[in-house]
């Protein structure tokens, strides 16, 4: 069965949006924090889900790459979701081990990655 | 405040400040301290050290602590050696101990009354008196902090560093990334970097550790107090400055460098003059670097009370979610050509 419209994360926008626009100002100054905080979270999860799992699958095929690892089989999605994690711990342990000091490849990766998520947290601050 | 929680509460005051009577007239939470718990309380006693009405904040612990912060007990030492080195703090005025009384350790401190949100401070010139006033006096009273050195009797629990305060602090975050079971390559890369580049520092003091804006008190003349204590220790006292200048601190504005209120010049040149102190300002940028990481560990300590379940709170799993904020600063400041030499 197909979901109607609208999508979760443009409910998620609209439901902040009364909030905020409508609810807000009705409230007690006291309420005021919580709620700018309620909205806050209701953004991140709005853009988590229209960025969906591209972020990880992207980082996973830049591991992919500087790791010069293959892909064993077709099921691209399974095989990246799976794959992320370990490739994520191996990156992690050669950073620290300083075997990858200030690679420009790590580097890209590493800076690629980050601004993806803070595109779901933050967007803000990619704006400056 | 439950009822038998506010008679537990006078009975122990009455002991402790000799009081014939005490009545506690109001109890209310106080606004922030996501580490801590702190309320606000009118007491009236009747007699004894501290007869009359007072307004007293009863900090204590939260239900959930984060491993880096220091208990009620030390905190409270901590602050009387600061009074005593003149850093304008509140007055601590009785430690408890005893779970029989509110269930956890606290102590009571003079209630001081002013502003202390950050990214208000910062818009509101109403605030603070006049700003190059209030970054020099800010800079006068870390240079107090940093009076106080090791041996001191009243802070031998404070740890002394290990190595050097800069490759402690290079151990001390990968140890907490192991204890959480995470892997964040982008700090493991600002630690490398960290670990490549640590400044060596002959001086060892009281380090505050937050000293940054929302962690200070003003009003509309200037400066009331310095707040929260709970992560001081000893160190080296350019971290301090490296934190009070971080731009994660700088609540939006990054062209004031000295935590989003003055000139990295004005707060150096006061803090060189009172401290009689130069400032290496490699080190201070250092640890900058540092001040990020160490906030996103935080941040992911902050997260994962509400995660485990420990203690759910919006506010904590949305201060979870902000390490690739401070990731993407560190790796701003750690890019490929600060690597050159070490």
């Amino acid at each position: 069965m197909i979901r109607p419209e609208p999508k979760a994360a443009e409910l998620l926008w609209l439901a902040r949006k009364q909030l905020l626009d409508e609810c807000l100002p009705e409230l007690p100054q006291g309420k005021r924090y919580e709620i700018l905080l309620i909205g806050a979270a209701m953004a991140v999860a709005a853009r988590e889900m229209e960025a969906g799992d591209r972020p990880m699958l992207e980082a996973t095929a830049g591991l992919r790459e500087l790791y010069g690892v293959q892909p064993a089989h077709s099921d691209e999605r399974s095989l990246r979701q799976s794959e992320f994690p370990g490739l994520l711990d191996r990156l992690a342990r050669d950073i620290r081990g300083g075997s990858v000091d200030g690679s420009e490849r790590v580097y890209t990766l590493l800076r690629t990655a980050t601004m993806a998520l803070v595109r779901e947290s933050n967007p803000g601050l990619l704006r400056d | 405040m439950q009822t038998k929680e506010l008679a537990s509460l006078e009975g122990f005051l009455r002991v402790v400040s000799g009081a014939n009577r005490v009545s506690v007239t109001g109890a209310r939470p106080l606004a922030g301290g996501a580490i801590q718990q702190n309320l606000a309380v009118d007491v009236e006693f009747e007699g004894g050290t501290h007869s009359g009405r007072q307004g007293l904040v009863v900090r204590m612990d939260a239900p959930s602590a984060i491993p880096l912060s220091l208990t009620r007990s030390q905190e409270f030492h901590v602050l009387r050696a600061a009074r005593a080195a003149s850093v304008t703090v509140p007055e601590a005025l009785w430690l408890c101990e005893d779970p029989r009384v509110l269930g956890r350790p606290f102590y009571l401190m003079q209630r001081m009354e002013g502003t202390t949100l950050g990214s208000r401070i910062v818009k509101d010139l109403a605030l603070g008196g006049d700003r190059r006033s209030l970054i020099a006096r800010l800079a006068v009273e870390l240079a107090r902090v940093h009076t106080v050195r090791p041996p001191h009797p009243q802070l031998d629990f404070l740890e002394m560093p290990v190595h050097q305060p800069a490759l402690d602090a290079v151990l001390r975050y990968r140890r907490c990334l192991d204890d959480l079971g995470v892997s964040r390559p982008a700090l493991e890369w600002g630690l490398r970097w960290c670990e490549r580049f640590a400044p060596v520092t002959s001086e060892v003091v009281l380090i505050h550790q937050d000293f940054r804006t929302g962690n200070y008190m003003v009003d509309g003349d200037g400066l009331v107090s310095i707040l929260d204590w709970e992560f001081a220790g000893w160190g080296d006292p350019m971290s301090d400055l490296g934190w009070f200048c971080a731009r994660c601190w700088r609540f939006g504005r990054d062209e004031l460098e000295a935590g989003g209120i003055g000139s990295r010049e004005d707060f150096y040149r006061s803090y060189t003059d009172a401290a009689g102190r130069s400032i290496d300002e490699a080190s201070v940028r250092y640890w900058e670097v540092m001040a990020h990481i160490r906030w996103a560990v935080i941040a992911l300590q902050q997260g994962r009370r509400h995660t485990s379940g420990e203690e759910p709170s919006l506010e904590l799993a949305l201060i979870g979610r902000r390490p690739p904020e401070l990731e993407l600063e560190v790796l701003q400041m750690t890019a490929p050509g600060a690597w050159a030499g070490s």
